[in-house]
C-alpha cells in the first residue's frame, strides 16, 4: 500500500502538469489567438476572401480552377508542392498574354500592364527582397473581371 | 536579392538569439528577467497546481524519470484523442487506425512531428487543437529542459539538475508561449487564418464552388516552427499558402526556427565563458553554412516549389528547417536538386548545426567532448572539458550517444527491404527509391520530421518502425546526455585552464572537421549510394 | 642502441608469445579492435578453403580470398608482435635491473660480542672479529650493525650505542647535520659523519618492487589505465559502428542490385576499424614501463605513469632536486678593519685540518683568490681542533714560535695580530663555525654589525660561517648549495609545459627565495617540516591538482602515497618505497622531471596513431567504394580519383597498407611521439598537423604506391 502511494506522489505532478498545459496551451492560447485574429484582423483569420460584385468568390491564398481560355491558369496542381499554389511566374503570366488576348480581346499591352501592376503589388507586400516576382492569378483574375466585364459576362454568370 | 534576404535573416536571427541567450542563461540560474515579480507569481500558481516544491533539486535519474513520465501522459493522451476523435465534437473525423495514433503520438511528443496522414483531411478540428498545438508545446519543452539540466551539470557541482517540473513549466509559461502568440498574430496579418470554422466554402470567379480547410492555424503554425516541431496543419505543411502565405512569412518562419537554437550557444557564453559560446556558436554557424551552400549549389525546382518562394527561399527554408530539426518543407523534396538532399541528410546525420530546441546543444557538446578526447591526447595530457577530466564512462555514454543514430538508421531500412516493405512502395528498387526509404528513417532517428515518403507510409510497418525509431532516437540520448551532465557534478574541476581550451578559431576549425570526419565516415556509403547515384 | 637491443630482443621465445597471442578467447578479453579482424580472417579463409561455395555474395577468385586472409592474419599478427616486442624489451630490462638494485653493503656485528669505550673508541673486548660484511638486504630486523664515519646507514633503526652527527640531507632536506645518541632513531641511506654507531636494524626489506614491475609488464595480469579503458571503448564504439555499416551495406548493396562480396567487404571493415591504434595501444602501454626503465626507474603502478603526464604541480625538494647537496666557499666578507685576503687567509689557516666538502671548498676560493696565508709553517705544525657535537666549531691551535717565520710587511694585520698574541706566549686557535656557536666564545666583536653581514649572506641564498682568531671575528665565509647542472633550463622546460613547480626546504626563507629564483621555482615553502609535504599534497589537490613529488624518508611516505606521481629514492627508507608508485634505483630526485615528460609522452603517442588511425579512413573510402560499386554504378567513377589499377589491386592495397602502417608505426610507439617542451597548444597544432592531416594525406600515396606495385607483380 505503501508503495501506490509513493507511485501516486511520484505520478501526481506529471498528470496535473499534463492537465494544466492542455487547458493552458491547447485550449486557452488557441482560443485567444483565435479572439484576437478575429477582432483586430477578421479578413486573415478568415482565409484572406476575395470580393468581387459583393460576393466571395475564393481565397486569394489558394489556387482555383479556371476552365475558361479567357482567365490566366494556375499551375497545374501536380507541379506545385501545396497543389494549391495562387501564384505563377511573370514569364508563365506573359505567356499566357497572347491566348488571353485572342479570346477576350483585351489588348495585349494592356494585359501586360495588369500583369506589371500585380507584380508590383506582390513586390512591395513582401518587401521587395523577400520573395521572387510573381503573380497571384485570382487577384489579377478579378482585375480583368472588374475592367472588362462585359468580356466576362458569361463567364460570371454562369453561362456557358 | 537573395543575399539581402539571407543576410537580414541571419542579422535578425542573431541578434535576437542575443537577447533570448541571455534571458535563456538567466532562466537556466534563476537570475531575475524582465517582469520577474508577475512571471514568479503566474509560476507559483502553476507550481501550487502540478503540487511541487519549487525548490527541490532533482539527481538526473529522477530529472530524466520526470521528463519521461510527463512525456509518456502528454504521448497517452495525444494517442486517446487521435482514437476517439470520431466521438468527439468540432468536426469530427475517422479515428486513427492503432498503429497510426501510436507511430503520431510518439512522432508529436518526440518533437519529430513526422506525419503519415494529411491533417486537412483526416484530422478534426478539436485533434488539432486540442492535442496537437498542446503536444507542440510539451516536445520542445521537454528537450530545452534537458538542455537546461545538461548545461547545469558543467556549472554546479554536487548538486542537483534543476527540478523538471520547474523547468518544464518556466519554459512554456514565461518563454514558448508568449514567443509563439506573438508570432500567431503576426502570422495573421501576414495572411495565416485563425478560426474554429472547420472550413469555408466559396464560390470562384466561374461559379463554382470552393471547400477550403481552416482552423486555428496561424497558433499551429508559430509553435510548430518555435518549438522545432514542424508538423503541418495541412499535409503540404509550410508549402502550404494558408501555412505560409508569402514570401515575409517564409523569411519569418525561417527566423522562427532558428532561434532558439542559436540562442543556446549564446545562453552558454553567458554561464560557462563568453569565447567557448561564441566558438559553439561558430561551429554551428559554419555547419549551417555548409548544409547552405550545399543546398544551392545548383537551382531547385520550379516543380515541386512554390512560386512565391523560389528556389533561394525554398532551400533557405528547407536548409534553417532540416538544421534545426523541425522538418516542415516549403516544398516537395521531389521538386529539389540531389546536392541539395545531400545538404539535408547532413543536417539530420549531425543533428546539431544549430539541431533542434535544446536537444542541437547537448549533441554538440557530445561532439565536442569526443573530438576533445580524440585529439587532446595528443598535447600529452587526460582530455578535460570545463576544467573536469573526461573518464571512461563519459567517453562510454558519448560513444553510445554517436552509435545510436546510425544503428537507428541503418538497421530498419535493412529490416524495410528485407522484409519486403521497401519493395511495396515502389516497383523498384532505384537509388530515389533507396533515399526515400533511407531519409524516412534518417528523419524519425534525428526527431526531424521531414518526410519523402508522406501518407503512403500508412502501413503497419512503416508506422510502427518509425515510431519506435523516433522513441529510441530521442529518450536513449536524452539519457544518455543527462547522465553525462549527472557524472560532471560529481566531478573536480580545477582552478588552472585546460589543456585544449575549447574556444577559438583553431579548436572552432578542428571541432567541425573532427565531426565531419566521423558523420562523413559513418554515412558515406549510403550516401553514395543513395541521393550521390541519383 | 635502441635498435640494437630490439634486435637481439627479437628472438625464437619472443615470436612464439606473439603466435600464442593469436589466440581468439586471449584477444576477445584483451582487444576487441583486434578480435574483430581475426573473425573476419576466419570467415574469409573459411570461403577460400571450402569449395565451390555459391552463394549472392562470393563472387571473387579463390586466389583472392587466400591473399585477402593472409593479409588479414598478418594484420592480427603486427599487432601481436608489436605487444610481444614491448613485453620483451620490459622484460629484459626488468632482469638487467634486478642485477643493478644498489645494495649497500654492512658491517653486521657477530653476536657474542661486547663493546667497551676505550678512549672514545668502541673496541671489541676481545680480539676476535666482531664483524661481518654483509649486503643490506641481508639484513633482519634485530640484527645489530656497526657503522664508521663517511659510511651509509643501511637500513632504518634505532642507535644502541655510540652518538655522531647524521648527514640526512638526502632524507629530509635538512642540511646542517642532525645530533643523534642512544635510543633516536635512524634512517636507512643517511650518513654517518662522525664517530660510529651501533645501530639495531628495526625494519624489514622492502618487498622487491621488481616483481610488481613484472606484473605490469605481462599481459595476462597487466591492468588498464583510465586512458587506456576510456580509449579502448571509443575504439570498440567505433568499430561497432563500422561493423554497422558494414553489416548493413551487405544487404542494402544487395537490394540495389550490387554484387556484394563478403570478403571486400571484410576488407573495407578492417579497412576503417581503428587498427593501427588497436593493434599498437598494449605495446605503447608496455613501452612506457621500459622507457622508464632504462632510466633505472622501477613502476609499481600504471597509474603514476599516466597521472604523470597529466601531473600539473611538482612539489621538489631543494637539496638533492635543485641544488647538489653540498655547499662550497664563494665568499670571504671581512669585519671593519680587516681585508677580503685576511678573512681568506684566516679562512684557510681554520680549513686546513676539515677534510669535508664545506673545508676543501674554503681552501680552494682561498687559493684560487691568492689569499694563502703567510704564516704556512705554523700551520703546518698546528694540532687540529675537530668538529665536536658539542662545541661546534673546528679550527687549529698552535703556539707562536718567538721567531715566527714570517715575511713581514706593514700592512698585513694578521700576522702583525699573530705576532701581538706570540708576544705574550698565548695559545693561538684559528677557528671557524656557525654564527651561533661561534658567537659563544668571540667577545672583541661588534655583534650587529655580525648579524647584519650574516643576515646579507643569507640574503643571497648563502649559508656564513664565522672566522675567528681566539676572541676575536675577522669576517664570515658564504657558504653556499649549488645548483644542479642544467637544472635552470629543466626546470623551464616543466614550466613552459604549464607545471608549477613548488621548492620545498628547511632553510629560511630569504635563503630560500635566493635559489628559488635562480633556479627558476614558481614557489617555495621554506623552513618546511618534513610533515609539511603531506599538508601540501592535500592542499594542492583539494584545488584539483595533481601532484608529483619525490621523497625517500619515512616522514615522507604519507606524502609519497597521497601524491598522484611518488617517485620513491631506492636509498630511501622501505616505507617511502612501498607508498610511492615508482622507485629511482639511482636515487636521483631530478628523475621526476624525466618522468613527468615520458608521460606527457605516453599520452602523446595514443593520441597521435588514433588521430592517424581514424583519418587514414578517408582514404580508403575512396579506395575500396569505387572498387565495389563501379561495375554496376558507373557514377560511383567520380569517386574514383585515385584510379587504381582494378578492383581486385585497390582491395589488396588497402588491406596491404593497413597491415603495413602497424610495422610502421612500432618504433614510434616504442620510442614515443617526439616531445618538445613548449605551450599546449603550440603543440596540438603541431601534432594536429602531422598525424591529423598527414593521417589523411599519406593514405592516399601509400594505397597508390603499393597499388603500382601490385599492378607490375599480377601482370
Amino acid at each position: 500500500m505503501a508503495l501506490s502511494r509513493n507511485t501516486s506522489k511520484i505520478v501526481s505532478p506529471a498528470i496535473r502538469v499534463t492537465v494544466i498545459m492542455i487547458i493552458t496551451t491547447g485550449v486557452v492560447y488557441p482560443l485567444l489567438v483565435t479572439a484576437i485574429g478575429q477582432t483586430a484582423l477578421p479578413y486573415q483569420s478568415n482565409g484572406s476572401q476575395v470580393m468581387l460584385d459583393g460576393k466571395v468568390v475564393g481565397s486569394k491564398l489558394i489556387a482555383q480552377e479556371f476552365d475558361s481560355p479567357k482567365f490566366f491558369h494556375s499551375r497545374p496542381s501536380s507541379d506545385s508542392a501545396s497543389g494549391v499554389d495562387p501564384d505563377i511566374t511573370v514569364e508563365e503570366a506573359n505567356s499566357q498574354i497572347l491566348s488571353i488576348s485572342d479570346a477576350t480581346g483585351i489588348p495585349v499591352n494592356t494585359l501586360k500592364t495588369l500583369v506589371e501592376l500585380d507584380m508590383e503589388r506582390n513586390r512591395n507586400a513582401n518587401a521587395i527582397v523577400f520573395a521572387p516576382d510573381y503573380v497571384n492569378v485570382l487577384e489579377l483574375s478579378v482585375e480583368l473581371v472588374k475592367n472588362y466585364p462585359q468580356a466576362y459576362q458569361q463567364e460570371i454568370n454562369g453561362e456557358k | 536579392m537573395d543575399i539581402i534576404q539571407l543576410a537580414l535573416v541571419i542579422i535578425v536571427t542573431l541578434g535576437f538569439a542575443l537577447l533570448f541567450g541571455k534571458y535563456l542563461a538567466r532562466m537556466i540560474v534563476y537570475e531575475v528577467r524582465p517582469l520577474e515579480k508577475t512571471l514568479g507569481r503566474v509560476e507559483n500558481g502553476f507550481y501550487k497546481i502540478i503540487g511541487i516544491d519549487k525548490y527541490e533539486q532533482m539527481t538526473w535519474k529522477q530529472y530524466l524519470y520526470a521528463l519521461l513520465l510527463t512525456n509518456g501522459i502528454a504521448a497517452g493522451f495525444v494517442f486517446a484523442v487521435f482514437m476517439l476523435q470520431n466521438y468527439m465534437p468540432l468536426n469530427p473525423m475517422p479515428a486513427f487506425s492503432g498503429d497510426l495514433a501510436f507511430m503520431q503520438a510518439a512522432s508529436f511528443v518526440t518533437n519529430t512531428d513526422l506525419q503519415h496522414y494529411a491533417g486537412d483531411q483526416q484530422l478534426s478540428l478539436l485533434s488539432q487543437m486540442v492535442s496537437l498545438i498542446f503536444v507542440m508545446f510539451v516536445a520542445p519543452a521537454s528537450g530545452i529542459a534537458a538542455a537546461f539540466a545538461f548545461i547545469r551539470g558543467f556549472i554546479r557541482k554536487n548538486f542537483g539538475l534543476g527540478n523538471f517540473y520547474v523547468d518544464f513549466t518556466r519554459i512554456i509559461i514565461t518563454l514558448l508561449l508568449p514567443v509563439a502568440f506573438f508570432s500567431a498574430i503576426l502570422l495573421i496579418a501576414m495572411g495565416s487564418p485563425q478560426t474554429m470554422e472547420p472550413s469555408i466554402t466559396t464560390g470562384t470567379i466561374e461559379g463554382k464552388s470552393q471547400t477550403m480547410v481552416t482552423g486555428p492555424v496561424a497558433s499551429l503554425e508559430s509553435i510548430k516552427q518555435l518549438g522545432s516541431n514542424g508538423g503541418g496543419y495541412y499535409g503540404a505543411n509550410s508549402a502550404h499558402p494558408f501555412e505560409n502565405p508569402t514570401g515575409v512569412s517564409n523569411i519569418f518562419e525561417t527566423f522562427l526556427m532558428l532561434v532558439i537554437p542559436f540562442s543556446f550557444p549564446i545562453a552558454y557564453a553567458h554561464l560557462l565563458g563568453k569565447g567557448r559560446g561564441v566558438s559553439i556558436l561558430a561551429a554551428m554557424v559554419i555547419g549551417f553554412g555548409v548544409m547552405l551552400i550545399l543546398g544551392l549549389f545548383h537551382e531547385s525546382g520550379p516543380s515541386g516549389v512554390e512560386t512565391r518562394f523560389g528556389s533561394f527561399g525554398t532551400v533557405l527554408f528547407n536548409v534553417a528547417s532540416i538544421a534545426t530539426n523541425t522538418g516542415a518543407l516549403n516544398s516537395s523534396l521531389l521538386g529539389m536538386n540531389h546536392d541539395a538532399i545531400i545538404s539535408l541528410f547532413v543536417g539530420m546525420f549531425v543533428q546539431a548545426i544549430p539541431g533542434a530546441d535544446g536537444t542541437g546543444m547537448m549533441t554538440m557538446i557530445v561532439y565536442i567532448i569526443l573530438t576533445l578526447f580524440i585529439v587532446g591526447l595528443m598535447v600529452g595530457k587526460t582530455p578535460e572539458f570545463m576544467s573536469m577530466k573526461i573518464n571512461p564512462k563519459d567517453i562510454k555514454l558519448a560513444v553510445l550517444v554517436f552509435l545510436a543514430h546510425p544503428a537507428l538508421i541503418l538497421i530498419p531500412t535493412v529490416v524495410a527491404y528485407t522484409t519486403g516493405s521497401a519493395e511495396s512502395l515502389f516497383d523498384k528498387s532505384t537509388p530515389l527509391s533507396f533515399t526515400q526509404i533511407l531519409y524516412e528513417f534518417t528523419s524519425a532517428a534525428a526527431n526531424n520530421g521531414s518526410d519523402y515518403l508522406g501518407t503512403a507510409a500508412n502501413t503497419p510497418f512503416w508506422n510502427w518502425s518509425t515510431g519506435l525509431v523516433m522513441l529510441i532516437g530521442r529518450y536513449l540520448p536524452i539519457g544518455l546526455m543527462l547522465a553525462i551532465a549527472g557524472s560532471f557534478t560529481m566531478k573536480d574541476r580545477k582552478e588552472i585552464v585546460e589543456p585544449i581550451k575549447t574556444q577559438g578559431p583553431v579548436f572552432v576549425g578542428i571541432l567541425v572537421v573532427v565531426t565531419f570526419i566521423l558523420t562523413a565516415l559513418t554515412f558515406f556509403p549510403v550516401l553514395a549510394m543513395g541521393p550521390f547515384s541519383i | 642502441m635502441t635498435t640494437k637491443n630490439s634486435v637481439s630482443i627479437i628472438n625464437g621465445k619472443m615470436l612464439a608469445d606473439s603466435v600464442t597471442k593469436l589466440n581468439p578467447t586471449y584477444l576477445a578479453k584483451k582487444n576487441p579492435v583486434m578480435f574483430t579482424v581475426e573473425m573476419g580472417f576466419f570467415i574469409v579463409f573459411a570461403i577460400a578453403l571450402i569449395p565451390s561455395t555459391n552463394s549472392e555474395f562470393v563472387n571473387e577468385s579463390r586466389i583472392f580470398y587466400l591473399e585477402s586472409s593472409i593479409i588479414l592474419i598478418v594484420t592480427v599478427w603486427f599487432a601481436t608482435f608489436s605487444e610481444s616486442l614491448s613485453e620483451a624489451q620490459a622484460k629484459a630490462k626488468v632482469d638487467s635491473l634486478k642485477n643493478l638494485e644498489k645494495e649497500v653493503m654492512a658491517r653486521k656485528l657477530i653476536s657474542g660480542y661486547d663493546l667497551i669505550k676505550k678512549d672514545q673508541e668502541l673496541v671489541s673486548i676481545n680480539d676476535i672479529p666482531t664483524e661481518k660484511m654483509v649486503t643490506s638486504s641481508s639484513l633482519k630486523m634485530g640484527d645489530k650493525v656497526l657503522v664508521r664515519a663517511g659510511e651509509i646507514i643501511p637500513r632504518d633503526g634505532i642507535i644502541t650505542a655510540g652518538k655522531a652527527f647524521i648527514d640526512e640531507s638526502m632524507m629530509t632536506g635538512e642540511s646542517n647535520p642532525v645530533f643523534k645518541e642512544k635510543d633516536d632513531p635512524v634512517l636507512g641511506g643517511t650518513k654517518v659523519t662522525n664517530d660510529r654507531l651501533e645501530i639495531e636494524i628495526t625494519a624489514e626489506a622492502g618487498k622487491s618492487f621488481l616483481d610488481e614491475m613484472v606484473g605490469l609488464i605481462e599481459s595476462a595480469t597487466r591492468p588498464k589505465t583510465q586512458n587506456e579503458i576510456a580509449l579502448t571503448l571509443l575504439l570498440a564504439g567505433l568499430s561497432l559502428i563500422f561493423v554497422i555499416v558494414i553489416g548493413t551495406m551487405l544487404f542494402l548493396g544487395y537490394f540495389l542490385g550490387y554484387r556484394m562480396d563478403i570478403s571486400v567487404l571484410i576488407a573495407l571493415l578492417v579497412a576503417l576499424m581503428p587498427t593501427t591504434i588497436g593493434g599498437l595501444l598494449p605495446a605503447i602501454g608496455v613501452s612506457g614501463i621500459n622507457r622508464l626503465a632504462r632510466d633505472n626507474i622501477v613502476v609499481k603502478s600504471g597509474k603514476g605513469i599516466e597521472a604523470a603526464g597529466d601531473c600539473d604541480v611538482l612539489i621538489l625538494d631543494k637539496t638533492g632536486t635543485i641544488t647538489e647537496g653540498t655547499r662550497r666557499a664563494i665568499e670571504f666578507v671581512p669585519m671593519t678593519n680587516f681585508t677580503e685576503e685576511e678573512v681568506g687567509q684566516v679562512a684557510f689557516a681554520a680549513s686546513f685540518n676539515d677534510s669535508t666538502h664545506e673545508g676543501k671548498s674554503i681552501i680552494e676560493l682561498a687559493e684560487q683568490k691568492s689569499f694563502d696565508p703567510q704564516f704556512m709553517e705554523e700551520i703546518l705544525a698546528s694540532r687540529p681542533i675537530e668538529f665536536s657535537s658539542e662545541t661546534r666549531f673546528s679550527g687549529i691551535e698552535f703556539v707562536a714560535k718567538k721567531k715566527m717565520n714570517i715575511t713581514r710587511t706593514s700592512d698585513d694585520k694578521i700576522s702583525k695580530r699573530l705576532s701581538d698574541l706570540e708576544v705574550s706566549n698565548q695559545q693561538i686557535r684559528i677557528l671557524k663555525g656557525s654564527v651561533d656557536s661561534m658567537l659563544k666564545i668571540v667577545t672583541s666583536v661588534n655583534e650587529a654589525e655580525l648579524r647584519w653581514k650574516s643576515q646579507e649572506i643569507s640574503k643571497h641564498g648563502g649559508t656564513p660561517l664565522v672566522v675567528a682568531i681566539n676572541d676575536e671575528a675577522i669576517g664570515l665565509v658564504s657558504l653556499k648549495d649549488n645548483l644542479k647542472e642544467n637544472i635552470c633550463e629543466k626546470l623551464e622546460e616543466v614550466k613552459v609545459s604549464g607545471i608549477n613547480t613548488i621548492m620545498i626546504t628547511g632553510d629560511n626563507y630569504l635563503t630560500a627565495q635566493v635559489i628559488a629564483k635562480e633556479a627558476n621555482v614558481d614557489q617555495i615553502m621554506a623552513e618546511a617540516k618534513p610533515t609539511d609535504k603531506l599538508n601540501r599534497v592535500i592542499e594542492e589537490q583539494n584545488k584539483g591538482h595533481i601532484v608529483g613529488m619525490i621523497g625517500d624518508g619515512t616522514n615522507d611516505a604519507p606524502a609519497l602515497a597521497k601524491a598522484d606521481v611518488g617517485l620513491a629514492m631506492n636509498r630511501g627508507t622501505a616505507a617511502a618505497r612501498e607508498a610511492a608508485n615508482m622507485v629511482d634505483l639511482d636515487s636521483d630526485p631530478s628523475k621526476i622531471l624525466k618522468v613527468v615528460k615520458l608521460g606527457k609522452q605516453l599520452l602523446m603517442t595514443r593520441g597521435a596513431i588514433t588521430t592517424f588511425s581514424i583519418a587514414n579512413d578517408i582514404a580508403k573510402y575512396f579506395a575500396i567504394l569505387p572498387a565495389m560499386f563501379m561495375r554496376e554504378n558507373p557514377k560511383m567513377g567520380l569517386l574514383n580519383i585515385m584510379q587504381l589499377h582494378n578492383p581486385e589491386t585497390a582491395v589488396l592495397s588497402t588491406l596491404i597498407f593497413n597491415a603495413l602502417v602497424i610495422p610502421l608505426l612500432i618504433p614510434i610507439s616504442l620510442k614515443g611521439v617526439k616531445y618538445k617542451p613548449e605551450a599546449p597548444q603550440k603543440t596540438f597544432l603541431k601534432n594536429m598537423l602531422i598525424y591529423g592531416f598527414g593521417g589523411i594525406v599519406f593514405p592516399f600515396a601509400g594505397i597508390k604506391v603499393i597499388d603500382i606495385i601490385l599492378s607490375l607483380v599480377m601482370k
